[in-house]
């Protein structure tokens, strides 16, 4: 990755409120769901699309841990692409914490989320001297325009004034 | 809590804790996550690693929160806990990096159990989770509402 010329990123003071953002789409494969699956979260209804049908959710679906891992991707790509992100590391930080992480309907394979993110708040926390945090509240939207997933996350941004 | 037999959401009680197996941390494992969903240097770049607010090659938050959710998992599945679905994670916080050559494993506790709204076959235990190293520090804890199969249908 050190070979890949990251844009120049911002300072916590240069990130606005009200800010909205859209990530893109991505559309999950059956293979991968199960892949995921396999790994992290061996519920049937995430590994096994026949045994899948007998659960709720009537086949397979995805995990929300894969939405989130999937978001984050999204927001990488999409950081490096608009001059808004990452530079070395110095420049922004972690995420932080996350609230009111929710899904609200079934994910299956060959279904399309878009993800959007939106700052909300900068709360008035200093972190460890020079970092504050940038919350902002992340969605995805399904294939018919359904609300599939939620979560606020603060993420860590280096202040300008120490 | 160890025992053949099914246990559901009615035989689960407030204040009984599980205590989950272990996971070693490497490199490889560190960046095959990170090529596919966190391709952020600190996760995949040692010297860039060493520059950053890490100081070291680390697990995206990501990954620790899937490989929390893998070692919950076993435990439940060990326990026959009849989980049927995922509700919510009202908050979720991350403590400290998890880094190559780290062990991880979690303590789970009872914190919690309801109704689930409309739902007759179910009810929700929320679950309080503390993710640990080997050094016994604290690197991440949530709080996971997970719905856990009724052996009684009642009404919704």
């Amino acid at each position: 990755m050190s070979d890949v010329s990251f844009l120049r990123s911002r300072w916590f003071e240069d990130i606005p409120v009200g800010e909205f953002h859209v990530f893109g789409s991505y559309t999950f494969s059956e293979q991968e769901i199960i892949d995921f699956g396999k790994l992290y979260t061996p519920q049937v209804y995430h590994t096994d699309p026949d045994a899948a049908l007998d659960t709720r959710y009537r086949g397979l679906v995805v995990s929300k841990w894969h939405i989130c891992a999937i978001w984050m991707r999204q927001m990488v790509d999409y950081m490096e692409r608009y001059a808004l992100g990452v530079e070395d590391g110095r420049r922004n930080g972690a995420g932080v914490r996350i609230e009111d992480l929710e899904q609200f309907v079934p994910v299956k394979s060959g279904h399309t989320l878009t993800f959007s993110h939106e700052i909300v708040e900068k709360p008035d926390k200093v972190i460890r001297d020079k970092w504050g945090i940038i919350r902002s509240r992340n969605e995805a939207f399904n294939h018919r325009g359904a609300l599939a997933l939620r979560f606020y996350i603060d993420i860590l941004a280096e202040r300008t004034q120490k | 809590m160890a025992t053949p037999s099914t246990l559901y959401w009615e035989d689960i009680d407030i204040g009984q804790e599980l205590e989950t197996g272990l996971l070693d941390i490497d490199a490889p494992g560190i960046r095959g996550f990170a090529e596919k969903f966190d391709p952020q240097p600190y996760h995949l770049d040692r010297d860039a690693a060493e520059a950053s607010l890490f100081g070291g090659l680390c697990a995206s938050g990501w990954h620790v929160s899937a490989m929390m959710m893998k070692l919950v998992s076993e435990e439940l599945i060990k326990e026959n806990i009849a989980l049927i679905g995922s509700k919510k994670v009202p908050w979720l916080e991350w403590y400290r990096p998890v880094f190559e050559g780290d062990t991880i494993s979690a303590h789970v506790t009872i914190a919690d159990k309801s109704a689930a709204d409309g739902e007759a076959d179910c009810g929700l235990i929320g679950f309080d989770i503390e993710v640990h190293n080997q050094k016994g520090k604290k690197v991440m804890a949530l709080s996971a509402y997970l719905m856990i199969q009724k052996k009684e249908v009642g009404h919704v």
